[in-house]
């Protein structure tokens, strides 16, 4: 992989204003995240509704103010620059959405739509435009007839073939997908994957893929980045992630997608994280995931960990890691893989072992 | 028929036909739908958006089907009560209250103006015609069911208030509140963090076995088939395709929709190549006359031309497709 810097976000942070029966409080919604984007690299985002993902790719964006942190695009610092000034950057980042059926204006034509940023970003005549979007459509797998179609003539799937197309059309360095096949059928979501993974071998794109599905994430990212109330709390490189978690909360998300297969699901302990995701106006002191997490400690309310290296790459933030790999005298991975009957006792919800 | 019939199902859907009609002309959205329920397990209703599965839910709710426009046709029986063609009267004694239905979406299933004790307690008073004190008596027991944490302070909290994964629990307590024997649940996870799904679904599961609950239960996610069913019916273009117990239909799954749409589960142990079902599903005025899957099948034949019937192929186990009766043919991909 080559390993020029294409984004670097460096101690980012995002807080809105938000009125609580009545009163102003403020809401940090991301809490330090630094992450590192190469070109032709996909990292992949995972976490919970509330965990930050959308808060992070908005703020690369430049969709909404920031409050701390840098944000360097191709080298050049754009955290702080005006609307304005930023404006000649955007086209090197670019986004596509979830829902493919409210991102593109029902009223135009696919191919105005398509066109639309290559009127803002380039100076091509009409005709150019034309030819530029009829090439994109076939790129992506449409004939080139559809540019004369509306949206609504168009499967979920086929839309978000025209979203990527309008994505693309300006040449991007970094395409964000937020939840971008998430409301697709599981087939659909494929097809749309494999067509992103043969944009990234044709045009050296980047992705920073945003999504709650772990097993898709898994398919696409080089590396991983795990973000737990507006923090990242595990992060590397995707094979060492999954294999050998370091921070319980994502052995607790791996724990809990059920896996297409009865007798290995049936099978499985069930690590279940408790309760739901603290209020994040009023996040719990020290770890953020310790009112969650089956094996919290004193220590865990008291003070926040800090990012530790992992072996095999990438790092997490977890009292367990932070003070060795030893706990109790006990070996770490002794003590993750006999969490699962711990964990479940210990939850409020009723376990059935079926 | 399937072979298993030593309990009565608590639900008999037969041959169910929903037809909606629109300027002069009619689309048949079920078409030949059979299932049954059998006291105390689950069947999961399984296929892509646009597959029949909400409509076969919202037909036993008697939602659709009851109109000028939409017809119904076949047979649901309902622990021996036939529901087509019921009087709206006895419907509503039936519905939220011997047989319950969990939406999907936890927020707009809730009127947002109401307390949470009032709308759960709305349902038990129009059913069981009590106080409404006992009513509120039994909607702190409903929600200590369900595992709400100090139930009887969250009465008067408004849905809001709740998370998405407290309201699904409360959707499902409402259901619960006047015991019924049998619940349809349509994507009741879908909307949900996969933390919160995994509770969701033990909780269910959990409920199941200590109130001896049937259920149906609709997904798209063949994890969450896998999890929660006991048999799943698979369901292409108004029809199912292919029934039988969980552990056979993911052991060998016989008809090749049913085996693609399993192939194209994204694997969390498993790193090949991505599978999927080219092109999209036919829309209900373009369904083929033969087998509707054929135009995205990899094994389609000259014999695919014809009609498919729902072939019983073993025990409990059918599959809506000529090659079906032996082990599908390995395609090199």
């Amino acid at each position: 992989m080559n390993q020029e810097l294409l984004l670097s976000a460096d101690d980012l942070s995002v807080a809105f204003t938000a009125k609580r029966a009545g009163r102003s409080q403020r809401v940090h919604a991301l809490r330090g995240v630094t992450l590192q984007l190469h070109r032709g690299e996909t990292v992949g985002i995972v976490g919970e509704s509330g965990s930050g993902k959308s808060t992070f790719a908005r703020a690369l964006m430049r969709l909404i103010p920031i409050e701390g942190g840098r944000i360097e695009l191709a080298g050049e610092e754009v955290g702080g620059m005006s609307t304005r000034r930023f404006r000649k950057h955007r086209r090197r980042i670019q986004m596509v959405f979830q829902d493919p059926y409210s991102s593109l204006d029902p009223s135009m034509r696919v191919g105005d739509s398509i066109a639309e940023p290559l009127k803002v970003h380039t100076g091509l005549s009409r005709g150019e435009r034309e030819e530029r979007v009829a090439d994109l459509l076939e790129k992506v797998g449409l004939p080139r007839a559809a540019a004369e179609r509306h949206p609504e003539e168009f499967s979920g799937g086929q839309r978000q073939r025209i979203a990527i197309a309008r994505a693309i059309s300006v040449e991007p360095d970094i395409l964000v997908c937020d939840e971008a096949v998430s409301a697709l059928d599981v087939s659909t979501q494929n097809q749309i994957i494999a067509l992103l993974e043969e944009l990234r071998g044709i045009s050296g794109l980047s992705y920073l893929f945003i999504s709650h599905d772990l097993a898709v994430v898994r398919h696409i990212s080089d590396r991983v980045v795990v973000m737990y109330l507006g923090q990242i709390i595990e992060e590397g490189p995707t094979e060492r992630v999954y294999s050998s978690f370091a921070h319980p909360y994502t052995q607790a998300l791996l724990a809990a997608i059920p896996i297409p297969d009865p007798v290995a699901q049936r099978g499985r302990s069930a690590l279940i994280a408790r309760g739901d995701l603290p209020d994040p106006a009023n996040p719990p002191s020290g770890c953020a995931f310790r009112t969650r997490c089956p094996f919290a400690m004193e220590i865990c309310a008291q003070q926040e960990p800090v990012a530790t290296r992992v072996e095999g790459g990438g790092s997490v933030r977890c009292h367990l890691q932070t003070s060795g790999p030893q706990l109790g005298g006990r070996p770490l991975g002794a003590l993750m893989a006999s969490a699962g009957d711990a964990a479940s006792t210990g939850g409020n919800e009723g376990v059935d072992d079926r | 028929m399937t072979a298993n019939t030593q309990a009565d199902p608590v639900l008999d859907v037969r041959d169910l036909e929903l037809t909606f009609t629109a300027g002069g002309r009619g689309l048949k959205l079920l078409d030949g739908v059979s299932f049954q329920v059998r006291r105390g397990e689950t069947l999961g209703l399984v296929g892509e958006s646009g597959s029949g599965k909400s409509m076969s839910a919202l037909s036993i709710m008697g939602f659709v089907g009851r109109n000028r426009s939409q017809s119904l046709a076949g047979s649901i029986r309902y622990q021996g009560t036939e529901l087509i063609g019921l009087p709206d009267k006895q419907y509503r004694r039936l519905r939220g209250n011997r047989i319950a239905m969990v939406f999907q979406e936890p927020m707009t299933s809730l009127d947002p103006s109401f307390t949470i004790g009032s709308q759960i307690a709305e349902g038990i008073r129009l059913h069981q015609g009590v106080s409404r004190d006992a009513a509120m008596k039994r909607v702190v027991e409903v929600l200590d069911l369900v595992r709400i944490p100090s139930a009887a302070q969250r009465l008067k909290s408004y849905p809001h208030e709740f998370s998405g994964g407290m309201r699904q629990r409360v959707l499902i307590a409402m259901a619960l509140a006047n015991n019924p024997e049998f619940i349809i649940a349509d994507e009741p996870t879908t909307a949900l963090d996969v933390s919160i799904q995994a509770q969701i679904l033990e909780l269910l599961k959990t409920l199941q076995a200590d109130l001896g609950l049937s259920l149906l239960f609709i997904t798209h996610n063949m994890g969450v088939v896998a999890d929660i069913c006991d048999r799943v019916a698979v369901m292409y273009a108004g029809q199912i395709v292919e029934e039988g117990h969980v552990l056979d239909v993911f052991r060998e799954p016989r008809h090749p929709y049913s085996e693609r749409l399993l192939a194209a589960m994204p694997r969390l142990d498993a790193t090949g190549d991505l599978q999927w079902i080219p092109g999209s599903p036919p829309d209900v005025d373009a369904r083929p006359h033969g087998c509707r899957f054929a135009p995205r099948c990899h094994l389609a034949a000259e014999e695919c031309a014809e009609p498919q019937e729902l072939l019983v192929i073993g025990r409990g186990r059918a599959s809506r497709c000529w090659r079906s009766t032996s082990t599908l043919p390995e395609v090199a991909r």
